[in-house]
């Protein structure tokens, strides 16, 4: 009887949960999908804001779509100002010191995961201390350098900084997966003589593609982003990239917003085509760094 | 200094045992290959990262441009009197303390409550889509954040259109100092709050299903299994996340403000980072600046030691 009784209880209770948790997943769901919205609302927004004039900018809703999308806003943006130049300049930059800094990267990490030596552990200490020291607290004395070698407003000046300053977090994320690589492959190819330059060349670099890959594309997001140290180190236009461009373009047509508009999706497109093909990959490499380093 | 002392150890080492010398250089010459690896790369942070560190000399020497990068003559405390002194140096002080507390308190903990939402969800699709979502911002520059931010609040922006709908007058939210802290904030819980999910929800997978399954039995419920195996799981980053936190607190947003502050809002805005910006590459005062930037560094070193001595001993995690 009383185990009857019991059954009934917890039954009833059950039931009582489970109206309760369907609740509260609706509730989640709402939540997380208001989340969403919000995150990607301000781009959707932009995107309509850039094919607006100032009449409908003014006069209507910031919510509304653009009754007659004024395209000419973007053929315009690129002819007039350098926005052409800007591109191109980011993408060679952006090129040159991805490809630097994942290969230096990847001596690092093979050299401090594959070999035995003593200073291994103090050196991937320094590389990782690297991580937190501030971009402002080295700028000054950067310019500085660079202003010895004569290599103020010149690209050389971007380009070495940014690799340098990638690295920390580029072998962070090396590492990870070089150590989860099994070691027979190699193991094998030293037993039949294999030159530590050739291994490294034909047979770790190529095994560790996905990763280089993923490291590649968070390299290039924030190359392609950067700001502080172009605009200090760069005053010439035929060397600027997108980013102090556009800047400078926002401070000079600060009345035309639809312009402005136009010129910052025209900088957007790249990261997000690389951002809707590749998320998944950032996203993995990211965990699987820190979660074995 | 710390150079020349260990130079004079191997020369001492040196004459004591000169066979172990010999020893290492052929050492060194059996490992070449390996040497050939490394030295780029650490001569190359040693210079863009070490060197502008060793460069804080001229905190305590007179800099002139053009001349030797660590400075022409000793000015001892100079310069540190000089920001000491300066009342401008306090309000940035107060300024990156507040702005930095603000962050911190505001944009630490929204990871890991949405990291924890996000887990709760069962549909994968819709789970996904929403991770998605939310770490796409940052991945946009700073320059392209700011052109939003200014093109929303500014007095014919969007923000000011509803804002005149319903109460009829117009907020200049950029130029009034009051709103500064407002708007840096919800554009670094934008920026942020996806992306800082990530390494949570990372730590979230590797926590074993079992202690669920015997909680569940137990009779515990989805918020006691929250409070009892789900936190305590992802402890150990939170402690790592929040002592690299802790670390950065001073050099908080130093890009964004850069782009988003004007003399109207330095009130709230100036920070020590964008005040020694000012100072060093707009008015050429590089030793001022430096001495100010080296005051900050030696904050934030304590301030990350500190962090990580007290998570130490309250929940025997740390950074090292």
């Amino acid at each position: 009887m009383s185990t009857i009784a019991q059954a009934n209880t917890k039954h009833e209770a059950k039931r009582k949960n489970s109206a309760f948790s369907k609740l509260g997943y609706g509730v989640l769901y709402a939540i997380l999908g208001l989340i969403a919205v919000l995150q990607i609302y301000p781009l959707i927004w932009l995107f309509f804001f850039s094919l607006k004039d100032n009449q409908e900018v003014f006069n209507e809703s910031p919510f509304s779509l653009p009754t007659d999308p004024k395209w000419e806003n973007y053929t315009r943006v690129w002819t007039d100002g350098n926005i052409g130049l800007y591109f191109f300049n980011s993408i060679w930059i952006t090129v040159t010191a991805v490809v630097m800094t994942v290969l230096l990267a990847s001596f690092v990490t093979f050299a401090i995961t594959r070999m035995k030596w003593k200073l291994s552990k103090p050196v991937l200490g320094l590389f990782m201390v690297g991580l937190m020291i501030p971009v402002h607290s080295t700028l000054i004395p950067l310019f500085d350098f660079f202003l010895k070698l004569n290599l103020i407003d010149h690209p050389l000046s971007v380009v070495l900084t940014y690799t340098a300053f990638n690295l920390p977090l580029t072998i962070m994320i090396l590492l990870g997966f070089y150590y989860t690589l099994p070691k027979e492959v190699e193991e094998a190819a030293i037993m039949d003589g294999c030159s530590i330059h050739r291994l490294f060349f034909q047979v770790t670099l190529p095994m560790t593609l996905p990763v280089v890959s993923t490291t590649a594309i968070i390299n290039m997001i924030y190359n392609w982003n950067e700001f502080v140290f172009i605009n200090t180190f760069i005053s010439s236009d035929q060397y600027k990239t997108l980013t102090v461009g556009i800047q400078n373009f926002i401070g000079q047509y600060m009345t035309e917003w639809g312009a402005i508009g136009a010129t910052l999706m025209i900088s957007i497109i790249p990261i997000l085509i690389a951002f809707l093909f590749l998320s998944n990959r950032i996203v993995e490499g990211i965990a699987a760094g820190s979660v074995k380093g | 200094m710390e150079q020349t002392g260990k130079m004079e150890g191997a020369e001492k080492r040196n004459s004591l045992t000169q066979s172990k010398w010999a020893k290492n250089m052929a050492l060194i010459r059996k490992d070449w290959q390996l040497y050939t690896l490394l030295i780029i790369p650490i001569i190359y942070l040693l210079i863009f990262k070490y060197l502008p560190m060793a460069g804080n000399i001229i905190a305590f020497r007179k800099f002139v441009p053009g001349g030797s990068i660590f400075g022409e003559e000793w000015v001892g405390f100079y310069y540190i009197n000089m920001f000491i002194n300066d009342p401008t140096f306090w309000r940035v002080f107060s300024n990156t303390l507040i702005l930095g507390g603000l962050t911190l308190l505001i944009t630490f903990p929204m990871p890991i409550i949405f990291a924890l939402l996000l887990n709760e969800v069962k549909a994968k699709r819709f789970k996904k889509f929403v991770q998605t979502a939310s770490y796409l911002p940052h991945f946009l520059s700073i320059v392209i954040v700011a052109g939003m931010v200014l093109q929303l609040t500014a007095i014919n922006g969007s923000i000011n259109t509803l804002v005149e709908f319903f109460t009829g007058d117009k907020i200049n939210f950029i130029q009034q100092a009051d709103w500064f802290r407002t708007i840096y904030i919800t554009s670094e819980v934008w920026q942020g709050m996806g992306w800082g999910a990530i390494l949570y929800l990372a730590a979230l997978t590797t926590i074993d299903e079992s202690l669920y399954e015997a909680a569940r039995i137990d009779g515990a419920n989805r918020w006691k299994q929250t409070l009892y195996i789900t936190l305590p799981g992802m402890l150990p980053t939170i402690v790592v996340l929040l002592v690299l936190n802790i670390g950065s607190f001073m050099a908080v947003g130093f890009e964004k403000i850069l782009l988003l502050y004007n003399p109207l809002n330095y009130e709230t805005a100036d920070v020590i980072s964008t005040y020694l910006y000012r100072i060093g590459l707009e008015s050429n005062n590089f030793s001022y600046a430096t001495a100010i930037g080296l005051f900050e560094s030696i904050i934030g070193l304590i301030l990350v030691l500190s962090a990580n001595f007290i998570s130490k001993k309250l929940t025997e995690t740390s950074l090292w």
